[in-house]
């Protein structure tokens, strides 16, 4: 009696957990937080930046608790994600228990393909959203590394020396943008990068980051900036990342993408009129 | 045909001409970085008395004055007569080549970078297009609310635009991607298609109010709207998340508000296209759901890319 009252009760709240009734509360929760968070960011960008650097941890722990009526809306969440990442894998789960033997029954049918789309989406958010957790738990960063021209350093905590070899620095003279007329707007430069094993040398530039045994390189900001100015020497500042979080965001990215499409491409097949058979 | 040309009439920043028949456009670098000059050839071939600067400023002005001018023949168009229709539909053809122009003009001055604050301009041309896509419908036949609707969200745009204009901010050099392109596009699609969907949401609900006839219908067609505004916010939120990794090293640029507000949006209709698996929730309550959710658009599309007041005529 006693075990069949547990079993079922382990049931309701299988049930429960993966409902999408949960699942609507949940995103309304998470887009009234979201929405309270543009208010608390603006004009305080300074408090999260840091976030980015140090990792989430160390950053709840400083940060956030000093600001806690700022960032009261972070810690929330937190708690809401977890909560929807439970939800959302309870009920992927369990769906797809239920829809894989209607393959041997039905065949490959429209309907198949549009719950398993749906599904695919879910797992790609499941996928994001670990990778987010990842990066910002595991993430090892050695932030605003200066580099002088033709100066060797060494990355903090690592075996890793760069040397800047060399800096292009094309000065705009176009007549479009008139307000960068004198300025730089695409920085080159050409790092070496060497291991305990290999080297390699590499280009680097905004949007542009190398990558070379495991480790990223971003860069941040350059000197000088313009032709003529205060500032004539020439270093570049660049932030140096080991995130083993990248590849499944980017993994989670490509299933909901490929999800999305698969979804609307049978939503658009499922629209379409019936061909009538005279 | 595109001459890339140095000009010399007393003005030696005029550097490019379009030339149409005996129409000349001229790209000038005078008056705040943006300005456009059409010039027609005089018999005496010359062209100083014939100058008209218009910056891309004033464009956008035009558009908003064209937009209200429009607005207010729809409304005055009771009678649904044709003549007043087709003028209706030439202001507003007349409001969104100047708003296209506008943007096209920052667009070009910005290029390779994004150009900043572009989004309500931009989201007003897109509803602009939007409005004029179903025009002749809107205006003559059983859809007129729709059409006055989405004007009345067209004026209310074009007003936050003119008295808080933020376009005064430069480029930034890491926007300078594909990537941020592709989310700035593809966000202001989405916002444009997610603000169709609740304003046909709301049309649904106010004859449903009424127990009017074809309400059903009504609400079925704010579905593509709302799936096709989904579709690209997705792509936007992704593109700009791929942008982030690349210039910033990081999934999410915590430190900047807007980036919460298209998240929050993107929860909340995921919630909305979740309700139709949800027993309990008829068309009534997800049109009102809709509704909210084009209201907390509205004011996310709007409120980050206020600026200051300005008087516009100063």
């Amino acid at each position: 009696m006693e075990q069949s009252k547990n079993r079922r009760f382990s049931l309701w709240l299988w049930h429960s957990l993966g409902s999408i009734r949960l699942a609507v509360v949940l995103l309304i929760l998470l887009a009234a937080d979201l929405s309270l968070a543009y208010f608390s960011i603006n004009g305080r960008g300074i408090i999260f930046e840091p976030m980015n650097q140090v990792g989430i941890w160390p950053w709840l722990k400083t940060y956030a608790m000093a600001n806690l009526c700022h960032t009261a809306w972070f810690f929330i969440l937190l708690a809401l994600l977890t909560a929807l990442v439970i939800n959302t894998l309870v009920c992927t789960s369990s769906r797809l228990w239920i829809l894989f033997p209607t393959l041997r029954k039905h065949g490959l049918s429209k309907r198949f393909y549009f719950s398993l789309s749906t599904h695919v989406m879910h797992l790609g958010m499941l996928a994001i959203l670990i990778g987010y957790l990842v990066s910002y738990t595991m993430s090892q960063v050695y932030p605003s590394l200066t580099l002088a021209l033709k100066k060797e350093a060494l990355v903090a905590g690592t075996n890793l020396r760069l040397e800047l070899l060399s800096m292009t620095l094309p000065i705009y003279e176009g007549k479009r943008l008139e307000s960068f007329a004198g300025r730089i707007i695409s920085p080159v430069v050409q790092l070496k990068i060497a291991g305990p094993i290999e080297e390699r040398t590499a280009t680097l530039g905004f949007n542009n980051p190398v990558r070379f045994q495991g480790y990223s390189f971003f860069l941040q900001r350059f000197s000088p900036r313009q032709k003529s100015g205060m500032s004539t020497t020439r270093y570049i500042v660049i932030d140096v990342r080991r995130d083993p979080g990248v590849l499944l965001y980017f993994i989670g990215i490509s299933f909901f993408l490929g999800g999305l499409l698969f979804y609307v491409i049978f939503w658009i097949r499922s629209r379409q009129p019936r061909k009538t058979t005279s | 045909m595109l001459v890339s040309y140095s000009w010399n009439l007393g003005n030696p920043r005029i550097y490019y001409l379009y030339r149409s028949g005996d129409f000349f456009l001229l790209f000038d670098r005078r008056a705040n970085l943006r300005t456009v000059c059409l010039l027609k050839l005089s018999p005496e071939k010359s062209m100083k008395h014939f100058v008209v600067a218009i910056t891309s400023g004033q464009l956008l002005f035009f558009a908003q004055l064209a937009y209200a001018t429009g607005f207010v023949f729809a409304c005055a168009n009771r009678a649904k007569t044709t003549p007043l229709s087709i003028i209706t539909i030439g202001i507003m053809v007349i409001a969104v080549v100047c708003n296209g122009l506008a943007l096209g003009l920052r667009y070009y001055h910005s290029w390779p970078m994004m150009p900043m604050y572009l989004g309500l301009p931009a989201l007003l041309c897109c509803m602009g297009v939007i409005w004029l896509l179903g025009s002749s419908h809107r205006l003559l036949k059983s859809a007129r609310t729709e059409g006055l609707l989405i004007q009345g969200v067209i004026v209310f745009l074009a007003i936050i635009t003119l008295l808080f204009p933020k376009d005064f901010y430069l480029p930034f050099l890491r926007s300078a991607t594909i990537w941020s392109h592709l989310f700035l596009i593809t966000g202001i699609v989405a916002k444009g298609c997610l603000l169709m969907a609740s304003i046909k949401a709301l049309i649904f609900w106010l004859y449903h109010q009424k127990n009017k006839t074809g309400k059903k219908k009504t609400l079925s067609s704010a579905m593509p709207w709302a799936l096709w505004g989904f579709v690209c916010l997705t792509v936007s939120m992704f593109t700009g998340e791929v942008w982030s990794y690349l210039g910033w090293g990081t999934p999410v640029v915590w430190h900047d508000p807007a980036i919460t507000t298209i998240m929050a949006i993107w929860f909340y209709w995921i919630a909305y296209l979740h309700l139709h698996y949800t027993p309990g929730w008829h068309p009534p309550r997800r049109a009102i759901f809709m509704v909210i959710g084009g209201l907390l658009l509205i004011t996310f599309a709007c409120h980050p890319d206020m600026g200051p007041f300005r008087f516009p005529f100063r």
